[in-house]
């Protein structure tokens, strides 16, 4: 018998009958884990963290995400948010200076950070390049400058939360994209109640911050040629660098270094505040030789806010479980023992979109913690007799389907 | 891939618990692939246990570029390699190597005869050690050419020739064999 066709196939059913085979014995993970806790306990590890509402971003665009490197990408934004969270110490000259400007209508930058990618055909780090724009009330812009993925490089997206729609479009296909908005939710995390997602000034008020509390003069330096003023902080495993205009007072670059050198720099630059933004930078018509689609919404609107609902909920019980090495709470009233939320707020969490002071719409099951993440079904929508148009679940990790297959659902949960 | 990141994250804040988890999600995979490059368990299970005692000391530098897999099982071949190094023309018999118990019940492994299977367990062990590498990563690991040429050092070409070189030799091997 010969094998000269197949061989990659026939080696691979090979490599898995022989990988099927093969277990650890007991001793041997005896030996291993004893001696990995006991190399554990001797090396020197930064102390244990609360899982910041930061996480937000991850689990939403871990359910969207096609891409892993999507997940990558806000995982080191979260490690941002959660860093930059913590108060820093400021200097109330230049805090009042700042507090001004955080009167400012307008705000744009380009954030610059380093992030892995990978998906079927590639993998490796690039280094990431957006730029944001704002203006208040209710304008955003954002451009993707750089990308692993050609199709994406220059992609615009504009929201205009005043007509709740968004646009976005690629350059690089002349593709544009028109979606309504009418139906992004949001929970107030304070109330529980369920709002309409609006600007979002995060970004400048946090760049504020960091410059109110550098007040280590480094002295006149240039950049881009401009005399500019740069201060520092220091702040547990972080420096962070800010580059002031001395004329106006406002920031125009910000850097953050870690001591841990594997971690990426984070440079915010070109920041410019209370500039005039054109408002055609915010336009909603495409350009003219793009070819426009516009997104139907899909899901029924009483589905996207139960889904609202339950991807909060979610998210409170991934930061519990980060809280509490990977377990999960017992029941959902946990949450509120530990702090993660308050009482007022998850009852109204629970409730119906229509009835916030009502019942409970939701079930919890308390997943095992060794169980799938991404599989493992830890809320859903109660129901009596199986809707038509599907059942709102969540997963351990935070993501939420529309599940309209009964026969699937019922297997998630058995 | 999500909650290998929250695992890593977790154990380079010193949790035990993302560290069991990582071990018993990983063991069995990264054993099999040890004794897939060794031929020899004891290599194979030295090998286990130096790289998880490394990748706890090293977690708080880790800055992981590939799948946590991938970056395991990379660590598994050069530890193997060096193990290898070490104990020179310490190839076990093949009576020796890790085989398959008679019991599998598994449809894929059913569909593949033991005499076939020991066939190809001989022509892998003949295999050049670097060809063997590279086929074992590949498709056992699940690793990418682009990753393990990174984790070896050379040019993704290399580990592509490396590759249809061993299923080449692989091929002409089994041929020979069916034409005693």
């Amino acid at each position: 018998m010969k094998h000269t066709e197949n061989i990659e196939k026939l080696i691979k059913l090979f490599c898995v009958r022989k990988r099927s085979a093969v277990k650890t014995t007991a001793e041997l993970d005896e030996r291993i884990i004893r001696n990995t806790v006991l190399a554990q306990k001797t090396t020197k590890t930064e102390p244990l963290a609360a899982m910041r509402p930061g996480l937000w971003r991850m689990i939403m665009r871990n359910r969207m995400t096609k891409y892993v490197a999507a997940a990558v990408i806000v995982f080191v934004m979260i490690i941002g948010i959660v860093e930059f969270g913590k108060p820093i110490g400021a200097s109330t000259a230049f805090a009042a200076a700042m507090d001004n400007i955080r009167k400012a209508r307008t705000f744009s930058c380009i954030e610059m950070f380093e992030v892995s990618y990978e998906d079927n055909d590639k993998s490796g780090t690039y280094l990431m390049e957006q730029k944001w724009m704002f203006r208040e009330p209710d304008l955003k812009r954002h451009e993707k400058l750089t990308s692993p993925w050609p199709q994406y490089v220059g992609e615009v997206t504009i929201c205009n939360y005043g007509t709740r729609q968004e646009l976005s479009f690629r350059p690089a296909e002349k593709t544009a994209r028109l979606r309504d908005m009418v139906y992004d939710y949001t929970i107030d995390r304070k109330t529980g109640e369920l709002k309409q997602t609006q600007l979002n000034t995060r970004l400048r008020d946090r760049i504020l911050e960091w410059s109110a509390g550098a007040v280590e003069d480094c002295g006149n330096v240039k950049l881009n040629g401009q005399t500019v003023r740069k201060l520092q902080s220091r702040h547990d495993n972080r420096t962070t660098t800010v580059w002031i205009d001395p004329q106006t007072n406002y920031p125009i670059q910000v850097e953050h270094t870690w001591t841990d050198e594997s971690r990426s720099p984070v440079m915010i630059t070109a920041i410019q505040i209370d500039v005039e933004l054109n408002y055609k930078l915010f336009s909603l018509e495409a350009p003219d030789d793009y070819t426009l689609s516009v997104d139907e919404p899909g899901w029924p609107d009483d589905k996207r806010k139960l889904m609202t609902k339950v991807m909060h909920l979610g998210l409170m019980c991934v930061i519990y479980a980060g809280n509490n090495d990977n377990r999960f709470p017992g029941e959902l009233a946990d949450l509120v023992t530990s702090g993660v939320i308050t009482e007022e707020a998850l009852k109204r969490v629970l409730a119906s979109p229509n009835d916030p002071d009502g019942p409970p719409v939701f079930r919890y099951c308390k997943p095992d913690s060794s169980a799938d993440w991404p599989t493992e079904v830890t809320l859903y929508e109660i129901y009596d007799e199986w809707p038509e148009d599907g059942v709102v679940t969540c997963f351990m990790d935070g993501h939420s389907e529309l599940i309209t297959d009964q026969n699937r659902f019922e297997e998630l949960i058995k | 891939m999500l909650e290998d990141k929250l695992l890593v994250l977790k154990l380079k804040r010193g949790s035990t618990d993302a560290l069991r988890r990582i071990y018993e999600k990983y063991k069995d995979d990264l054993l099999a692939l040890a004794i897939s490059l060794s031929y020899d368990r004891a290599i194979a299970e030295d090998a286990l246990h130096d790289v998880f005692v490394a990748f706890v000391q090293y977690a708080g530098n880790l800055r992981l570029r590939t799948s946590l897999k991938s970056y395991l099982s990379s660590c598994i071949a050069n530890r193997v390699r060096n193990l290898n190094r070490a104990k020179m023309d310490r190839l076990a018999p093949l009576s020796q190597t890790e085989t398959v118990g008679a019991d599998c019940n598994n449809p894929s492994q059913q569909a593949m005869s033991a005499e076939l299977y020991e066939r190809i367990d001989r022509a892998m062990a003949e295999l050049p050690y670097p060809q063997r590498e590279v086929l074992v990563l590949h498709v056992q690991g699940g690793m990418k050419f682009r990753v393990i040429a990174q984790s070896q050092g050379v040019s993704i070409n290399t580990v592509q020739s490396r590759y249809r070189y061993g299923l080449d030799k692989l091929r002409s091997l089994l041929n020979e064999e069916a034409e005693k």
